[in-house]
C-alpha cells in the first residue's frame, strides 16, 4: 500500500457562481463524468466546495487510472480544470518524506530545472506557516538535486502545489479544461448537421452551453452518397464526445427534393429547401420534446445566409434557432473545428445536397412574398409529413 | 456484379489464381540462397526476366521487378535525380500525368530546390506539342516524365513525335513513360519506342497485386531507391517473390498472346455500347469527343443531365462497379485536375464517368448497363 492516496482534483469555474441551481449543475456534472468512465471502473467521486475529487473506492487495491481517467474527461464540459493528486496524512514528517519522494519521481531525469513552491494552508492547525512550509520544503528539493535545480519564483518550469487541509494535497499539473457548463443543464438542442466545417462546431458551441445535442441530416441519395452519411455519422459520433450519447435523425430527403426541384424557381431553390429542412426539423424537435434548433449558419456566409434568408429560413421554425457562429469567420470557425477533431473529416470530398442543387443565380435578398410565391405549388403540409415518416434514427 | 471498371484493376482469371498456386507451393524459396531449391528460384526469376523482355521487346537485365508502379515512376524519377550525372535541377512533364509522378515531382520541387516545368493538355488531353517543343528548345533537363494512356481519358500520347522532338532538341534526354495503362492496350516495343525509362503495374493485367516492372535501358544510370541485400543488380534490394515474378511472366505472355483478338472484341464492345446508348435515346458525349487516339477500354462518357457521383450511386446499388473520372468536390484528386484541364463548360467534368471494359464483358452485361442508366436519367436527371 503506497502511504498516499491518488486521486484527480477537478475545479468548477462557472457553475461554481450559480445560486440555488448549484447543486443540480454539480450533480450534472458529476453524471457526465461517470458516464465517460462507465465501462472503465466505479469510482469515487464527490464535491467539497468549488472542487470535486474523484479517486478510487475504499478498499480497491487496484492502481488508481489517472491518465486515463484524464483523457477520457477531457471533453467533458463544466469545469475548468484537473490535476492529478497525492494525498496524505497532514503531518509535518510525512509531508517532508512525501514532497522527498514526489520531487525524485519528478526531477531525477533531469539535466537542470527550475521550480517553485506554493502552499495553502486552510488547516490553521498545522504547526508551520505557509511561506516556512514552501521555504523548507524549497531547501529540501535543493539540497536533493544540488547541480540541477534553480529556484525560479517568477516562471519556474515546475510548480509544486501543497495544500493542507485536513489532509495533504500534493501536485503539480494543471490541465486546462474546456469549462462551459455540464451538458444537459439547459436542456436539449436538435442539430441540423451537413457533413460540412459548421455545423459540428456549431454543435459544440452549444454543447458547451450545457445542452444535450440530438442531430438531423437530409440524405438525398444518390444525389449524396452513402459515405457522405457515413461522414455525417463519424461528425455526429465527435460531437458525442462533448454532448454525450446522440440520436442522429437521417432523412430520406430525396423525394422532396426532387418535387422541389420541379416546383421551385431555381433561383428560390436553396432558401425553399433550407425552409424545408428547418420545418421537418422543427416538427421533429417537437416529437422529441426538444425545444431549440441549432444550425452552423454565418451571417453572409453564402447567398443562403444572409440576413434575408435567415429571415425567411427562421420564419418557418417555432422553436429558437440558436447560430453560434453568426458573427465567426471562416477562419475563426476552422480553428475550432481543428480544435475539436471535426475539421479533417468535414473536409472529405463527398458532396452534400446543398453543394448538388445550387442555382447559378439564388436570389440574395428573397422577401417572405418571395418565399411564399416559389412555394405556391407545393403541398408544404404533405411534404414535411413525408419528410417525418422517412427518418432512421441511429444512436452514434 | 457487373464490373465496368478493369481500368482500376482488371480482375484476376482462375488460371492464374491456378497457376500463382501451383508456384506458390513449388517455386517459394530464397532466390539468394545457394542450395539447389535456392538456385531454382534465381533461376525461376531468371526466366521470367527473359520471358517479360521478350514480350516486350526489350532485354531481361534491362527489367526490374518492384512492388508496383507507385514504386517504378518513384525509382525512375529519383533514381536520375540521385544518379552522378550533371544536373540542370529541371523536369519536364505534363498536366496528364497520375499522382505517382506528380506527387513525387513535387517532392523535389519542395525539398530538392527542383523546377517541374508542366506541358499543358489540348481538348484531347494530348499532350500540347507545340509547347514541349518550345520547352525543350529553351530549357535543359535532367528528364522528360510523361504518361502514355491516360488513365481517366484513354488518350494515347504520341510517343514518337514526342522522342523524336528530344532527339531533335536534347538527345542525351532521358524519357520516362508511365506506361501502366499501356499493357494490355497497345502493343508495345521497349526497344524501337526510344525511351530510357518505363513505368508498369501488372495488377492492372490480371496479376495478384504487389508487383511492378521499371523498364531501364541498358545505357541509362539511376541510383536505387531501395537499398540493402543487393538483389536485382542492387538497382532494388529486397527478396524477390519468384512465385509472384513467375506469375507476372505467365499473364504478360498470355496477354501479349491474345492482345490483337482481345482489342478486337473490346473494340467491338466499345461500339456496341455507343449503339445501345444511342438507342437509349441518351444524351451523352464521348470524351474526348472528336478524333483523338484513344483506347477502346476507357470509355469517359460525359452525361449533361446528371452528375457523374450520382450515377455511381444508383449503379452501385445495382451492383454494377463503373468510376467517376472527377471525384467530384476532392481536391486532392489529380483525375478532377485533368478533366478541368480540358475546360468544359459550366461544372461539366463533374458529369463524365469512367467505363472501362475487359473483353469478358458481355453485351448482356451493357444491355444491362444501358438500361440501368438510362433509367437512373429518367428518374434523376436535373
Amino acid at each position: 500500500m503506497p502511504d498516499y492516496q491518488e486521486l484527480i482534483l477537478i475545479r468548477l469555474g462557472e457553475v461554481a457562481l450559480k445560486g440555488l441551481n448549484r447543486n443540480k449543475f454539480i450533480n450534472r456534472l458529476i453524471n457526465n463524468i461517470n458516464y465517460r468512465l462507465r465501462d472503465l471502473g466505479k469510482y469515487k467521486i464527490y464535491q467539497d466546495q468549488s472542487r470535486i475529487y474523484l479517486e478510487n473506492r475504499k478498499n480497491v487495491t487496484e492502481a488508481f487510472p489517472t491518465n486515463e481517467i484524464l483523457k477520457r474527461i477531457k471533453d467533458v464540459f463544466g469545469y475548468v480544470s484537473a490535476s492529478p493528486v497525492r494525498r496524505f496524512v497532514a503531518d509535518e514528517v510525512v509531508l517532508f518524506e512525501q514532497v522527498e519522494k514526489y520531487a525524485t519521481e519528478l526531477f531525477a531525469q533531469l539535466d537542470s530545472f527550475t521550480f517553485k513552491l506554493e502552499t495553502k494552508r486552510i488547516n490553521k492547525k498545522f504547526p508551520l506557516r505557509s511561506y516556512d512550509v514552501s521555504s523548507k520544503l524549497g531547501a529540501l528539493v535543493l539540497e536533493k538535486f544540488p547541480n540541477t535545480a534553480k529556484v525560479d519564483v517568477h516562471n519556474p518550469d515546475y510548480t509544486l502545489y501543497v495544500e493542507i487541509r485536513d489532509d495533504i494535497y500534493l501536485y503539480h499539473q494543471i490541465e486546462p479544461a474546456r469549462s462551459g457548463l455540464p451538458v444537459g443543464s439547459s436542456g436539449k438542442g436538435m442539430l441540423l448537421l451537413s457533413g460540412g466545417i459548421d455545423s459540428p462546431v456549431a454543435g459544440y458551441q452549444m454543447a458547451s452551453r450545457g445542452l444535450n445535442l440530438e442531430g438531423i441530416y437530409f440524405h438525398t441519395f444518390p444525389y449524396t452518397s452513402d459515405q457522405a452519411k457515413q461522414k455525417v455519422i463519424d461528425l455526429a459520433k465527435r460531437i458525442g464526445d462533448f454532448s454525450g450519447k446522440f440520436h442522429l435523425h437521417i432523412v430520406d430527403f430525396t423525394e422532396i427534393q426532387l418535387e422541389l426541384n420541379d416546383k421551385v424557381p431555381a433561383n428560390m431553390l436553396t432558401v425553399i429547401m433550407r425552409r424545408m429542412m428547418m420545418r421537418i426539423a422543427d416538427q421533429l424537435a417537437a416529437k422529441r420534446n426538444i425545444n431549440c434548433l441549432i444550425t452552423g449558419e454565418s451571417l453572409g456566409q453564402v447567398a443562403s445566409q444572409t440576413v434575408n434568408a435567415l429571415m425567411c429560413t427562421n420564419h418557418v421554425a417555432v422553436r429558437p434557432v440558436f447560430r453560434p457562429l453568426i458573427g465567426l469567420d471562416k477562419n475563426e470557425t476552422i480553428a475550432i473545428a481543428k480544435n475539436i477533431d471535426t475539421y479533417e473529416t468535414s473536409i472529405l470530398p463527398y458532396d452534400d445536397c446543398c453543394t448538388v442543387f445550387v442555382a447559378k443565380h439564388p436570389k440574395i435578398h428573397p422577401s417572405f412574398l418571395d418565399c411564399e410565391q416559389a412555394e405556391k405549388d407545393l403541398e408544404l403540409d404533405d411534404l414535411v409529413k413525408q419528410g417525418l415518416e422517412k427518418i432512421e434514427t441511429i444512436i452514434v | 456484379m457487373q464490373y465496368f471498371d478493369h481500368t482500376a484493376t482488371k480482375l484476376i482469371e482462375k488460371d492464374v489464381i491456378e497457376f500463382y498456386l501451383k508456384q506458390l507451393k513449388a517455386n517459394n524459396y530464397n532466390p539468394a540462397a545457394i542450395y539447389a531449391s535456392g538456385l531454382e528460384a534465381a533461376e525461376s526469376i531468371s526466366n521470367s526476366a527473359k520471358s517479360i523482355a521478350k514480350n516486350l521487346e526489350c532485354e531481361p537485365d534491362e527489367i526490374i521487378f518492384t512492388s508496383g508502379a507507385t514504386e517504378s515512376i518513384n525509382t525512375a524519377i529519383k533514381g536520375i535525380v540521385l544518379s552522378p550525372n550533371p544536373k540542370t535541377k529541371r523536369i519536364l512533364t505534363s498536366a496528364g500525368e497520375h499522382s505517382a509522378t506528380t506527387e513525387t515531382l513535387k517532392f523535389l520541387e519542395q525539398k530538392m530546390d527542383y523546377q517541374i516545368d508542366v506541358c499543358d493538355l489540348d481538348a484531347n488531353g494530348q499532350i500540347n506539342l507545340d509547347q514541349l517543343e518550345r520547352y525543350l528548345k529553351n530549357e535543359k533537363y535532367d528528364l522528360l516524365t510523361i504518361i502514355h494512356v491516360n488513365n481517366v481519358l484513354g488518350t494515347i500520347n504520341p510517343i514518337e513525335k514526342i522522342v523524336a522532338l528530344r532527339n531533335q532538341y536534347q538527345k542525351e534526354l532521358p524519357i520516362h513513360l508511365d506506361s501502366v495503362q499501356t499493357l494490355g492496350k497497345l502493343e508495345l516495343n521497349l526497344s524501337k519506342l526510344g525511351i530510357e525509362l518505363a513505368s508498369f503495374s501488372l495488377h492492372k493485367i490480371g496479376t495478384p497485386k504487389g508487383i511492378g516492372l521499371l523498364y531501364k535501358s541498358r545505357n541509362t544510370r539511376i541510383e536505387p531507391l531501395i537499398h540493402g541485400g543487393g538483389q536485382q543488380n542492387s538497382l532494388r534490394s529486397g527478396t524477390e517473390n519468384p512465385a509472384l515474378v513467375a506469375t507476372a511472366a505467365y499473364v504478360i505472355e498470355k496477354t501479349t498472346k491474345f492482345l490483337t483478338e482481345d482489342l478486337a472484341k473490346i473494340n467491338k464492345l466499345s461500339n456496341y455500347l455507343t449503339s445501345q446508348l444511342d438507342q437509349a435515346k441518351i444524351n451523352y458525349q464521348y470524351i474526348p469527343s472528336n478524333d483523338a487516339e484513344v483506347v477502346p477500354h476507357i470509355n469517359a462518357i460525359l452525361f449533361p443531365n446528371l452528375r457523374a457521383e450520382t450515377l455511381l450511386n444508383v449503379l452501385n446499388i445495382k451492383d454494377i462497379a463503373v468510376s467517376i473520372g472527377s471525384a467530384c468536390s476532392n481536391k486532392k484528386s489529380k483525375q478532377n485536375e485533368i478533366l478541368k484541364k480540358l475546360q468544359l463548360p459550366g461544372q461539366m467534368d463533374k458529369h463524365i464517368l469512367r467505363i472501362s471494359l475487359a473483353s469478358n464483358n458481355t453485351k448482356e452485361e451493357i444491355n444491362d448497363l444501358v438500361t440501368k442508366i438510362s433509367e437512373a436519367l429518367a428518374k434523376y436527371a436535373v
